[in-house]
């Protein structure tokens, strides 16, 4: 048992951190110090983290509840905030935009990405799910002066304006079925039987509309593209991984934490889901030159298959969180490994003859986009292995070979990145280099899709805690 | 030695690593790095085939590790009489193969690293004891043959790759999703192909059926059985010499492998409603394959189509399911790859001469080449099947497995295998006889060149006079099987 404000230290380092980081860019501190000092706060957080392990108490009187998946969710978040700071550092950033306002807005929100995955209250769902998207239209529309950045931010802020504003309405519906918002209080109500269920079954898809918008799932995709295309790659490589893995936390907290929720037929519904997700996601990229484009789509379609696994019991949810770590890694990756390697909007064209440009990065990158595909001895496959088993597992057979079927449309498009590096050449041979700190991440996420490819037990023991 | 089938198979990528240490400048001492671990490879493999039991039927040099307990997938190996020859082709052809990497010249480097890890995906998939471990070095095979094909092949080498890449693949996914089925199925759930080879045969006959047509389908992408051939004539003609002797040589025999490992054992109820229609297949690739070889103006691409018509064989063989039939069938794979592997050698020796493989361009080489006119006729024989040749073995026992039980389709296939005849004799007469073409000044074959074809040459005479060197192994393993049907 933790207070409520032993709680929340590691928000509170961040959020020091954060407000530092913001001094820190009005006094003219280097774009560098402010990398390290974000990154530091990170770290710091981390560390305090390990001393709230989930004991099940709630905090905040019930808005924030101390339990084991909201445990590992925030350490996941402040992974991915880690990734996306170090590729932040490594990137080259023009000079006019201002390093402390991002640092700044990246801390913030994995501040309320923390605070949603250990939510106990559909209120503070809603409060944190908000917070984060309006810190992320900001940094969508990073680049003030270009036309793309803004485009991104304006369509990000539109969509998401609509899709929370509905997710609220469904909260309140729920609110005036059962008659509270905390989280707990309505498992009671609903288990206690006697509600509407048709209304019942309105606020729950007007909710999951909300989610599945963070998570990119079809057909609350449309923005992925262009924001992603509108935002710097870090942004966009933070997007894709950050509120996505937020978007399926939450699903499982709202839609399996309540069996009522699931008896309306729940499956029924993810599994359509799933299949129009991977697919259209597949397609879609499939004809993009774009190679940002493309990996928007690649990850809306990749949503497609975590999806796939919760909607096959409770092994499947497991599986899906484990695509989720996997895919963190190898997303993170690829989007470093563009970025460093190419420049915002950059099309397949770029990537021409970097086999011989850039030999270690176009390696690497390969590595990352074969594991993004499911090609073995990589924990792309094994993720994509597990879900699938979880699949036929729960008698779902459509839904495995809309798995498998997919993994074959995404080869044609992936390979397309890889044959431009390799098998064709340009008449520039000037080498690229990689920063440091780039460096740094493409390590670390070559390592862990490598390891995780031979020997998953780590993150699978780790599953098997939270999931009992 | 407790561990040397993962020494086996781990070698060739410790090779990949120290070639990954050389800078690309040194592409002597890059070639001779790969040619030690690739030897060293070889040397391992004979060290297995000495002291492998002959006596036994069961697998040997087994290792096992648990690898993934949450779902019983375990890292294990091991080799029986029917994985050994093919281990050795392997190794062998592996060996020779890199030994006639000359013509590459570009990004050499590059070659030799993704040749390695291919090295390990083709010796694991014959080695694997685990369908999940079967299946990933089954799947490491793909993208080092994608680049080996696409960067380093002839004129059409990118959609050679792409349609290489594709048919696989899509076979591939099939048989992921028949290994999920099969584990689901059995009581108690395994990836153990050892337990498998127990526990499947009690399933029902319609999910036997289902499990058989799936696997079926990715192992008849590979082989490739008509009408899944199409990949291989791209494939086969548009990559470098010495990537079509391992395309032709080992890749293809993985599919053949596969159904020895996985359909014969696994589904005998399964293999039995559907021998006919393998040795129906088998008759169709037999006769189509040759037929649609003589119709090539294309040396290379007629050699392999005449892949497909030998690939037949095995398939008949397996359709027998007797003695002689597997016997003849697991010959012909290791035959197949000897006699193929030469010949892709041989049409290299005068593409790297004549820089074109159109029949046209040659005629008379008997006169200018004798050494090459020597090796082509040598080979072409054996390939046509004559007796004294390890060809004729194979293809014999196959047919006499075959007459057992489908005596209609043995007659057809040997009148067949006529047209298999004609065609290599015809081709002998367009490229060595005849009057030379003006103005032809190519050198003979040089000592590299002859000394990659001299091993193959003795393989298969030894074969062709003495089965037994190679049947030894195999037979005990053949009985079991054959007892389990």
């Amino acid at each position: 048992m933790i207070s409520s404000i032993q709680f929340v230290i590691p928000e509170l380092i961040l959020t020091c951190g954060a407000l530092a980081l913001l001094m820190g860019g009005v006094f003219g501190l280097r774009r560098k110090m402010l990398g390290f000092m974000a990154l530091f706060s990170v770290v710091m957080g981390f560390l305090a983290l390990s001393g709230t392990p989930g004991a099940g108490n709630i905090v905040f009187s019930g808005m924030l509840t101390n339990d084991i998946f909201g445990f590992a969710m925030r350490a996941f978040v402040f992974l991915a905030a880690g990734l996306t700071l170090l590729m932040s550092m490594g990137y080259r950033w023009p000079d006019e935009e201002d390093a402390g306002e991002y640092y700044f807005f990246l801390l913030a929100a994995t501040i309320s990405m923390t605070l949603a995955v250990s939510a106990g209250n559909l209120l503070m769902i809603y409060l944190a799910v908000e917070a984060l998207s309006i810190i992320s239209y900001v940094l969508a529309c990073y680049f003030k002066k270009d036309l793309y950045s803004t485009e991104a931010g304006l369509k990000y802020f539109l969509f998401g304006a609509l899709s929370t504003g509905i997710m609220l309405y469904g909260i309140s519906l729920v609110y005036g079925l059962a008659g509270t918002l905390d989280l707990a209080g309505i498992g009671a109500r609903l288990a206690a039987g006697g509600i509407h269920a048709p209304m019942l079954a309105l606020a729950g898809v007007m909710i999951f509309a909300g989610l599945a918008f963070k998570a990119s799932l079809v057909p609350f995709h449309m923005w992925v593209a262009d924001v992603y295309e509108g935002a710097p790659w870090p942004v966009a490589a933070f997007f894709s991984i950050g509120p996505k893995a937020l978007g399926f936390a939450l699903l499982v907290k709202v839609f399996l934490g309540f069996p009522a929720f699931v008896t309306s037929g729940w499956e029924g519904i993810a599994v359509a889901l799933a299949i129009a997700t991977m697919t259209l996601g597949n397609l879609a990229a499939f004809h993009q030159t774009s190679v940002k484009r493309l990996l928007a789509f690649s990850s809306v379609a990749q949503a497609g298959y975590m999806l796939a696994g919760l909607a096959s019991g409770v092994p499947g949810v497991k599986a899906a969180f484990f695509y989720i770590v996997i895919y963190a890694f190898m997303n993170m990756g690829a989007f470093a490994c563009a970025a460093f390697l190419s420049s915002e909007r950059a099309d397949l064209d770029a990537f021409k003859g970097l086999g011989r440009r850039a030999p270690a990065g176009a390696f690497i990158f390969s590595v990352f986009l074969v594991s993004l595909a499911g090609l073995p001895p990589l924990a792309g496959f094994l993720a994509k292995f597990f879900v699938i088993l979880c699949a036929v597992d729960a008698r779902q057979y459509v839904l495995a070979g809309a798995v498998v079927a997919n993994s074959i449309l995404a080869f044609f498009y992936y390979l397309k990145i890889i044959k431009a590096m390799y098998f064709e050449e340009t008449s520039s041979v000037e080498p690229i280099k990689v920063p440091l700190c780039g460096q740094m991440v493409l390590v670390l996420c070559l390592l862990a899709v490598v390891v995780l490819g031979l020997w998953p037990q780590p993150v699978m023991n780790i599953l098997a805690v939270v999931f009992p | 030695m407790p561990h040397l089938l993962t020494l086996i198979i781990f070698l060739p990528l410790a090779g990949a690593l120290a070639i990954a240490m050389i800078p690309s400048r040194q592409v002597q001492l890059i070639r001779t790095t790969a040619l030690i671990f690739n030897g060293a490879v070889l040397a391992a493999v004979t060290l297995v085939a000495v002291l492998f039991d002959r006596t036994g039927a069961g697998m040997q040099f087994m290792e096992s590790q648990a690898w993934i307990p949450q779902v019983s997938i375990q890292y294990s190996v091991g080799v029986d009489g029917i994985s050994l020859a093919l281990v050795f082709l392997t190794a062998l052809l592996g060996f020779l193969a890199c030994f006639a990497t000359t013509m590459i010249t570009k990004r050499v480097k590059e070659y030799f690293l993704v040749y390695q890890v291919l090295m390990t995906g083709m010796l694991g998939t014959f080695l694997a004891l685990d369908l999940v471990v079967f299946y990933i070095f089954w799947e490491t095979v793909l993208i080092p043959m994608f680049f080996l094909i696409g960067i380093w092949g002839g004129a059409r080498r990118e959609y050679a790759a792409w349609k290489f890449f594709f048919y696989t693949l899509a076979g591939s996914v099939v048989m992921l999703l028949a290994i999920v089925g099969i584990y689901f199925a059995v009581a108690p759930h395994t990836f153990n192909m050892m337990e498998l080879a127990h526990t499947a045969p009690l399933l029902s006959a319609g999910l036997q059926g289902a499990l058989f047509l799936m696997f079926f389908f990715a192992f008849a992408v590979k082989i490739p059985v008509f009408p899944f051939h199409t990949w291989l004539p791209d494939a086969h003609v548009e990559a470098p010499t010495p990537v079509s002797v391992i395309l032709a040589g080992v890749l293809l025999k993985m599919g053949t492998y596969g159904l020895f490992r996985v359909c014969v054992p696994f589904f005998p109820q399964a293999l039995m409603t559907f021998a006919w229609l393998l040795g129906v297949l088998g008759a169709v690739n037999l006769i189509y394959g040759a037929c649609a070889a003589f119709a090539q103006t294309d040396f290379k691409k007629m050699i392999a189509y005449s892949s497909v018509s030998h690939m037949g064989f095995v398939l008949l063989g397996v359709a027998a399911m007797n003695s002689a039939g597997f016997n003849g069938s697991i010959l012909e794979m290791f035959n197949h790859g000897i006699i193929t592997g030469a010949m892709f050698l041989l049409v290299g020796v005068v593409y790297e001469r004549a820089h074109t493989r159109e029949f046209s361009a040659f005629g008379g080489l008997a006169s200018i080449m004798p050494r090459y006119a020597f090796f082509l006729t040598f080979m072409a024989l054996a390939s046509l099947g004559l007796p004294g040749l390890s060809g004729f073995v194979g293809e014999f026992l196959s047919l006499a497995g075959i007459f057992v039980i489908f005596p209609k389709l043995a007659i057809i296939s040997a009148v067949g295998l006529i047209a298999v005849v004609i065609l290599f004799l015809v081709m002998v007469r367009k490229v060595l006889w005849g009057k030379p073409r003006e103005r032809i000044l190519w050198s003979d074959m040089n000592a590299g060149e002859v000394a990659v074809l001299i091993p193959l040459c003795i393989l298969t005479l030894v074969v062709g006079f003495y089965p037994d060197s190679i049947l030894q192994f195999q037979q005990q393993a053949v009985d079991m099987l054959v007892k389990a049907l």
